[in-house]
C-alpha cells in the first residue's frame, strides 16, 4: 500500500511499514545517522535522525518513526539543527576529535604518511578510518566547528589478541550495529554491551578473546563499524582504498561475491576483501584471507629454472623454451599434466585442450586423490546440487557434516532463519560442532559409525535416536541436505543414497573453490606412465613419490613446499590479479576480476598455457584474451564424465588448500584458528 | 472463628528480621504456651510497622500497647506481665513519644488522625503476611469472588476507569485506560506484569506493601487477568527484596492451595497463574519496557515505543504493566465501588497516595494519605515539623527521577494534575525533606552520579549527558566551576530531557533544571565566590 506524505515540503510516495528515515533515503533526502544499518531492525540510539512532524509535540527518531498518510515531516528546521548539533557535541565528549578539529587539516591532507625518522612533519594518521569514517561524514553535514565538552578519554587498551582485527573501543561511539548485526547472522551472540551508565562497552562474556567465545571471525561486525573502532589488522594504516572491485571468493565453492579493496598509492595492492553486499556476509577466509595471500613472502616472482638443484632466472622467454623442448620430447604417456580444482575455468579447459593434444588424454585432477573412490557421487551429487538460496524455502534442514565454526559459518544465518520460521533442522555429525548448539535435533553417530547411521536413515527403519529423523524427513514437504565438504570426501555414497530416498533438494559444499568446472570439464582419470618423465602441475603441489628425475613444470602463484630437483617455476597471477571464471557449486559461472598487477613478472595462468602451447606449434591457442576463452568453454559440451583410477602416485590436498598449499599456512590469522580447532577438540 | 483475650504481633520487615524477630516471637510463642494461654492469646508476625527506631516491635491489643526494641531476654517478663498479670510491662515500651500517637499506622487505628486514610495500607502491620487465612479474615479475596462471580470483563474495565485510578508508579497514566488498551488488543496471549522493581532512591512502599500484605497484590493481578483477559502474570521483583520475594512465594503457594489460583478458579472457567521473577539490582529495569526485556532474559533496555506494551509487550503479546501500589487499590475498589473511591483524594486524583517521609524531619517512615494534601501538611502532621533548630529548604520528591520543590511551592496540593500544573513531579512517591544544610549543587551532585551508573548506556544523550554534567557538577563544587558551566548544564538538562529514548534520561536533567529554576543564586556562589552557603562542598579549588 503506498502512503503519501511530505518531507521538507517535498510530495513523496512511501509504502506502508516503512520508517521516515528510509523513506527520505529512498528520495535522496539525507538525515545523518549513525546506528542504522542496513538489514537490521532500527535501534534509535544515536538519536542523530531526529526530524520534526507536524502535530507532535516532540522530536521523533527517523529511525523508529512509521511513515502515515498525510504527515508533513521537517529534516532541517532550525529546532533539528540545534538538537544534532547538541548530540554531536555530546557524541565528541567520549569520541577522540584531533582527525576532526586539528587547525592543520587541509595541508594534511596533501602530506604522505612516511616511516622516515625525521623531524618534518608528515601528517598524522591517528585512526584508521581517516576520510572513510561515518562519524566524520556526519560532523561535516551537520558543521560543526569545535568541541564543546572536555574529550572523556576511556583509555581503554586496544584489543589485539585475536587474529583479523584489532578492536579500539576508545573510538567507539556504542551505534551497537556490530551487536545487531552478529545477532542477525549467528546464533550465539559475540558481541554485547557490557556494563552500564556511563561505563557502557562493547564487549565479550566476562572479557574473554574472540576466540574463547566462539567468534566465527566472518568480519560482519568490522564491516557494519561506522567508526575505526574495529579494524582489520592487515588494513589498519593503509587509509582509504582508491577504488573498489568486485570479483568472486576463491577459497570455496560457495562462489560469495565480494568486493575488494584497491589502494594504488606506489605499490598497487588489495587492502581488504569484504562482502559485495552488506545483507550477504563472508567467512573468515574470504573476509580476511586475501591481502595476506597476495603479499606473502612465499610468492613466486619470476620465472625460475632448477637444473640438478641449481637455480637460474633466465626470464619467461627461455624458461618456456626449455619446458616446451621437454615436453617436445616426450613420446605419449610419458607426460601428465595435473591441474587443481582451485583453478579458473579458463586455465582447466586450456589445460585439458593443451594435455589432449600432447598424450590424448585428459588432465588429472589433484581432487580426485582426495575423494577417491567417492569421486563419481560427489560428481553426480555435485552436478544436482542448487544453491544455499532455496535454503530459504526448506521445512526440514539436514546438515551433514557440516561444522560451521569458522569456514563457511555465513550460511548459519540461513539455519538461524529457517529456525525463526520454524522449520526443522537436523544435524548429523559425530563432533561437537555449531548446528549442534541450536538445531532441533542432533543425530550423533559414534566415531566410524556415520557410514552406518546414514545406512540407517536411508532404510526408513525408525529405531531408538534415528526415529524422530526419520519421521521428520518422512513428514517433510520439501527437505534440504546441506552436505559439507567433510563428509562429500568420506562417504559421498551413502549421503548419494539418503538424498535418492527421500527426494531430498541438495546442497553440496566442496572445500574446493571449482570443483564444479573441473568436473564440467574432465573426462577419464587416465593412467599415465607410473613414473611420468615431465610433469605440468598447474596450481597443485608437488607429488612426494614422484622420481627426482622428472622434470617438473611448476605453475603457481606461490613457491612449492618441496624442493624441485629439475624443473622450471612459472610465476602464476593469484587470484585478483586475473580476469576468469569459476563454478560455483550449484553450477552458475562467476566472473573473477583482475583488480591488480600481478605480483613481480607473473603473467595470468591461461596466457602462460597458451604460450607454451604456441611455442609446441599446438594449434588453437591464439588467444589474445580471457574472454575469448571463456566463450570458448562456455560453449563447449560439459564432461560430468570422471571416471577411472587415481595414479598413485598422485598426492591429495588438503581441503582448504589454494593452488596447493594450505591457506592457513599463508595465513596466520587461520593457522590459530586451526591450533585453536585441535586444541579444542 | 476463634476468639482471642489478645492479640500479640511482632514487626517481621528486614531489619526487625535481622535484629533478631523471628527469635522474639518464637520465644513469646514458646513463654505463652509454658504459661498456658495459647487458647486465649493469638501471637502472629506482621509486616513492617511503620518505624525503625525500636525494633523488632512487639505490639499487643486491644490495648495497643507498644513494646520496642525487645529482646529475647526481655520476652518471659513481657509475657508474664502482660499476657498473665494484665499490666503494662514496665520498662520495655518503646518512647512515650510515639504513644501519643505519633506513628503513622496505629495512630490511625485509634483515629486520632483522621487525614491518614488507609486503602493500600489497610491490612499492612495488622494481618500476618504468611498467613492467607488471616488475609482471608480481613475481607481479602472478596473482591476476587465478586469478580469472578457477579462482574463481566467489561463492568471491572468499566468501574476502574469510573474510580479513576492513576498509575503509583510515577507518570500517573489513568489505569482504567491502560487495562481497555490491554483487553482490546488482539493476542493469542496476554500477561499482567506487576512492576515490583522499586529502585528509586528513598522509595519502600512498595516493598512494604508487598511484606505487609502480599496476597492483595496477588488478588489485584487475578482481577486484572480476568479484566483483560491475561492468564499469566509475572512479578518482577527488586533483588534486594529478599523478604518480600519469599513472602510474595509463599502467598502464591498458598493462593494455590486454596484454589485463588490455578485452573478453573471459583469454577469460573478462568484460569490464572502468577511467576515471580527476581531483578539483578538495575534501576533501569523498573522502565516497563526494559523490565520486560529482562524477564525475557535480554539486558535491561528500553524498547522503542511504539509499540506500547498494552499491545507488544512481553514475548510480543499485549501486556499490562502496572505498579504495586496502583495493583494494591484494586481489591477495595471492586469491593467498595468507584464512588466509594472517588470520595477520597481530589476530583482530578482521586484515591490515596502512600509516601515515604525521609530527610530531616522529627519522624520519618510510611504514610498513606489522600491525594492533594499538601507538602508544608505533610511535613508538620506526619513528620512533627522540621527537626529541631533546621528549616525547611527543599523537598526532593519521588527518589531520583523526581523533582526539586522549594519552600514558595509547599502549600502546593500534592495530585497529579496541581503538580502538573507548577511543572513539578510528583514521581514514585519518595519525600526527602532537606533542611538549609543542604548544598544543592551536592544534591544534584548526587543524583547525577546515580543516574550516569544506572543509565543503561544505548543512548548517547542520557549516556554522555549524565556523565558531563556530573564532572560539571563536580568541578563546580570544587570550586573550579565557571559561569560557561552554568549554560552548559541548562543546554544538557534541556536537550537530555528532550533527546532520550527513555524516561530515564528524559528526567534526568530535572534536578537540575530545578536547581537553576529556584537556587541558582546558591549555584552562581559557588562559581562566583568560590563558597557554598551551605558549607557541604570540599571547595579545594578555592586557592
Amino acid at each position: 500500500m503506498s502512503i503519501s506524505l511530505s518531507i521538507n515540503g517535498q510530495q513523496l510516495a512511501a509504502e506502508a511499514g516503512q520508517t521516515v528515515l528510509l523513506a527520505a533515503r529512498a528520495n535522496g533526502i539525507y538525515i545523518p545517522t549513525l546506528c542504522d544499518y542496513p538489514g537490521l531492525p532500527p535501534h534509535g540510539s544515536c538519536r542523530l535522525c531526529i526530524v520534526q512532524v507536524k502535530g507532535r509535540s516532540i522530536t521523533p527518531t527517523a529511525c523508529t518513526t512509521l511513515v502515515e498518510e498525510g504527515m508533513v515531516v521537517e529534516t532541517d528546521t532550525p529546532l533539528v539543527k540545534e538538537l544534532r548539533v547538541e548530540v554531536l557535541r555530546m557524541l565528541l565528549a567520549e569520541h577522540p576529535g584531533t582527525c576532526l578539529f586539528c587547525p592543520e587539516h587541509d595541508h594534511c591532507q596533501e602530506c604522505m604518511v612516511t616511516l622516515r625518522k625525521t623531524s618534518v612533519t608528515t601528517g598524522c594518521r591517528t585512526c584508521p578510518a581517516d576520510m572513510q569514517c561515518q562519524l566524520q561524514d556526519v560532523v561535516d553535514s551537520i558543521g560543526l566547528e569545535s568541541v564543546a565538552y572536555p574529550v572523556r578519554y576511556r583509555a581503554l587498551p586496544v584489543e589485539r589478541e585475536d587474529p583479523f582485527f584489532d578492536r579500539d573501543y576508545n573510538l567507539c561511539v556504542l551505534c551497537s550495529r556490530c551487536i545487531r548485526v552478529c545477532e542477525s547472522l549467528h546464533f550465539n551472540n559475540i558481541l554485547a554491551y557490557v556494563k552500564r551508565g556511563s561505563e557502557t562497552r562493547v564487549g565479550t562474556s566476562f572479557g574473554k578473546s574472540h576466540i574463547e567465545v566462539g567468534c566465527s571471525f566472518c568480519g560482519a561486525c568490522v564491516d557494519a563499524c561506522p567508526t575505526g573502532a574495529l579494524w582489520d589488522k592487515t588494513s589498519r594504516w593503509d587509509g582509504k582504498p582508491d577504488h573498489t572491485v568486485s570479483s568472486t571468493c576463491p577459497f570455496c565453492s560457495l562462489g560469495c561475491e565480494v568486493s575488494l579493496q584497491i589502494k594504488t598509492n606506489g605499490v598497487d595492492r588489495i587492502i581488504s576483501c569484504y562482502p559485495a553486499q552488506v545483507e550477504k556476509p563472508l567467512c573468515v577466509k574470504g573476509r580476511f584471507g586475501v591481502p595476506e595471500l597476495l603479499d606473502h613472502p612465499g610468492r613466486l616472482k619470476t620465472p625460475i629454472r632448477i637444473s640438478q638443484g641449481e637455480v637460474t632466472h633466465p626470464g619467461w622467454e627461455e624458461t618456456l623454451h626449455l619446458a616446451s623442448e621437454k615436453v617436445a620430447a616426450c613420446c605419449p604417456g610419458e607426460a601428465a599434466l595435473v591441474v587443481s580444482a582451485n583453478c579458473t575455468n579458463e586455465e582447466l579447459f586450456l589445460a585439458d585442450k593443451l594435455s589432449r593434444s600432447l598424450t590424448g588424454g585428459g588432465t588429472i585432477l589433484d581432487a580426485a586423490a582426495r575423494y577417491g573412490d567417492g569421486i563419481e557421487a560427489v560428481q553426480r551429487l555435485l552436478h544436482t546440487s542448487q544453491s544455499p538460496n532455496i535454503l530459504e524455502d526448506a521445512d526440514l534442514i539436514l546438515c551433514l557434516g557440516m561444522d560451521l565454526q569458522y569456514y563457511q559459518a555465513n550460511l548459519e544465518v540461513f539455519l538461524k532463519q529457517a529456525m525463526e520460521r520454524g522449520a526443522t533442522v537436523i544435524t548429523l555429525n559425530e563432533k561437537e560442532h555449531v548446528p549442534g548448539r541450536y538445531a532441533s535435533l542432533w543425530l550423533q553417530p559414534g566415531s566410524g559409525e556415520v557410514e552406518t547411521m546414514l545406512g540407517r536413515l536411508a532404510g526408513g527403519l525408525g529405531k531408538r535416536d534415528v526415529a524422530d529423523a526419520i519421521h521428520a524427513l518422512k513428514a517433510s514437504k520439501n527437505p534440504v541436505f546441506l552436505v559439507g565438504d567433510d563428509y562429500l570426501v568420506r562417504m559421498a555414497g551413502a549421503v548419494e543414497k539418503l538424498v535418492t530416498t527421500y527426494q531430498a533438494s541438495v546442497v553440496a559444499i566442496p572445500a574446493e573453490g571449482n570443483l564444479y568446472g573441473a568436473l564440467r570439464v574432465a573426462t577419464a582419470l587416465t593412467q599415465p606412465a607410473t613414473n611420468p618423465k615431465v610433469l605440468y602441475l598447474l596450481g597443485t603441489t608437488v607429488p612426494k613419490d614422484i622420481h627426482p628425475g622428472t622434470f617438473i613444470i611448476y605453475q603457481n602463484s606461490h613457491m612449492p613446499a618441496v624442493q624441485i630437483q629439475n624443473g622450471v617455476l612459472l610465476p602464476m597471477a593469484a587470484f585478483g590479479e586475473t580476469c576468469g571464471s569459476v563454478f560455483d557449486q550449484a553450477g552458475k559461472l562467476r566472473n573473477l576480476t583482475a583488480a591488480v598487477q600481478p605480483s613481480g613478472e607473473g603473467l595470468p595462468g591461461w596466457e602462460i598455457i597458451c604460450r607454451l602451447a604456441r611455442l609446441l606449434a599446438i594449434n588453437g591457442f591464439d588467444y589474445v584474451s580471457v574472454n575469448e576463452v571463456t566463450r570458448d568453454l562456455v560453449s563447449a559440451a560439459p564432461s560430468w564424465q570422471m571416471t577411472g583410477r587415481v595414479p598413485g602416485w598422485l598426492a591429495a590436498p588438503g581441503g582448504h588448500d589454494y593452488l596447493g598449499k594450505p591457506l592457513a599456512d599463508m595465513v596466520a590469522g587461520l593457522k590459530q584458528l586451526n591450533l585453536q580447532v585441535q586444541e579444542g577438540k | 472463628m476463634k476468639t482471642y483475650r489478645s492479640l500479640v504481633l511482632v514487626s517481621s520487615d528486614a531489619r526487625s528480621l535481622e535484629l533478631g524477630a523471628q527469635q522474639v516471637f518464637q520465644k513469646i510463642q514458646q513463654e505463652v504456651n509454658r504459661l498456658g494461654l495459647d487458647e486465649e492469646v493469638s501471637v502472629s508476625m506482621v509486616g513492617d510497622v511503620g518505624r525503625h527506631d525500636a525494633i523488632p516491635m512487639v505490639i499487643v491489643y486491644p490495648e495497643a500497647a507498644i513494646y520496642g526494641p525487645v529482646k529475647v531476654e526481655d520476652v518471659p517478663f513481657l509475657v508474664e506481665e502482660h499476657l498473665y498479670k494484665g499490666r503494662i510491662a514496665a520498662g520495655l515500651q518503646a518512647s512515650q513519644r510515639e504513644l501519643s500517637g505519633r506513628i503513622a499506622w496505629i495512630s490511625a487505628r485509634k483515629g486520632t488522625l483522621p487525614a491518614e486514610k488507609r486503602v493500600v495500607l489497610e491490612r499492612a502491620g495488622v494481618i500476618d503476611p504468611d498467613n492467607i487465612e488471616d488475609y482471608i479474615l480481613h475481607d481479602g479475596y472478596q473482591a476476587l469472588g465478586k469478580t469472578l462471580s457477579e462482574m463481566k470483563p467489561e463492568d471491572v474495565l468499566d468501574i476502574i476507569k469510573k474510580s479513576g485510578l492513576q498509575g503509583r508508579g510515577g507518570a500517573g497514566f489513568p489505569t482504567g485506560m491502560k487495562w481497555s488498551f490491554v483487553a482490546k488488543a488482539p493476542g493469542k496471549k496476554k500477561y499482567v506484569v506487576c512492576n515490583a522493581d522499586e529502585s528509586e532512591p528513598g522509595t519502600f512502599k512498595d516493598r512494604l506493601i508487598i511484606e505487609g500484605d502480599p496476597h492483595s497484590i496477588l488478588e489485584a493481578m487475578i482481577i486484572a487477568g480476568y479484566a483483560v483477559g491475561a492468564t499469566e502474570g509475572y512479578i518482577y521483583v527488586r533483588g534486594e527484596y529478599a523478604l518480600a520475594q519469599t513472602r510474595l512465594r509463599n502467598a502464591i503457594q498458598q493462593a494455590k492451595e486454596f484454589g485463588f489460583l490455578g485452573n478453573n478458579i471459583f469454577d469460573s472457567g478462568f484460569d490464572f497463574d502468577i511467576h515471580i521473577h527476581s531483578g539483578a539490582g538495575a534501576y533501569i529495569c523498573g522502565e516497563e519496557t526494559a523490565l520486560l526485556e529482562s524477564i525475557e532474559g535480554k539486558r535491561g533496555e528500553p524498547r522503542i515505543r511504539p509499540p506500547y506494551p498494552t499491545t507488544s509487550g512481553l514475548w510480543g503479546m499485549p501486556t499490562l504493566v502496572n505498579n504495586v501500589e496502583t495493583l494494591a487499590n484494586v481489591p477495595a475498589i471492586i469491593q467498595h465501588g468507584a464512588e466509594w473511591y472517588r470520595s477520597i483524594g481530589t476530583p482530578s486524583s482521586p484515591g490515596t497516595k502512600v509516601y515515604t517521609i525521609l530527610g530531616n524531619v522529627n519522624v520519618t517512615g510510611l504514610i498513606e494519605v489522600p491525594m492533594g494534601i499538601t507538602l508544608r501538611e505533610v511535613i508538620a502532621i506526619y513528620g512533627k515539623g522540621m527537626k529541631e533548630g533546621s528549616s525547611f529548604k527543599l523537598a526532593q520528591t519521588g527518589g531520583s527521577s523526581g523533582s526539586i520543590i522549594p519552600a514558595s511551592l509547599q502549600d502546593t496540593p500534592m495530585d497529579f494534575d496541581s503538580f502538573t500544573k507548577t511543572g513539578v513531579a510528583l514521581g514514585s512517591g519518595a519525600l526527602l525533606i532537606c533542611d538549609e544544610e543542604t548544598c544543592v549543587v551536592d544534591l544534584a551532585k548526587v543524583l547525577l552520579q546515580f543516574f550516569r551508573v544506572e543509565s543503561c548506556g544505548k543512548c548517547n544523550p542520557c549516556r554522555i549527558g549524565t556523565e558531563r554534567s556530573y564532572t560539571i557538577l563536580d568541578s563546580i563544587s570544587q570550586g573550579t566551576g565557571t559561569l560557561k558551566d552554568l549554560e552548559d548544564l541548562k543546554m544538557l538538562s534541556d536537550k537530555m530531557t528532550t533527546l532520550s529514548n527513555c524516561g530515564l534520561g528524559q528526567t534526568a536533567g530535572t534536578p537540575l533544571r530545578d536547581v537553576m529554576n529556584y537556587f541558582r543564586a546558591e549555584v552562581e556562589a559557588h562559581i562566583r565566590l568560590k563558597v557554598c552557603p551551605a558549607g557541604v562542598c570540599p571547595m579545594s579549588g578555592r586557592h
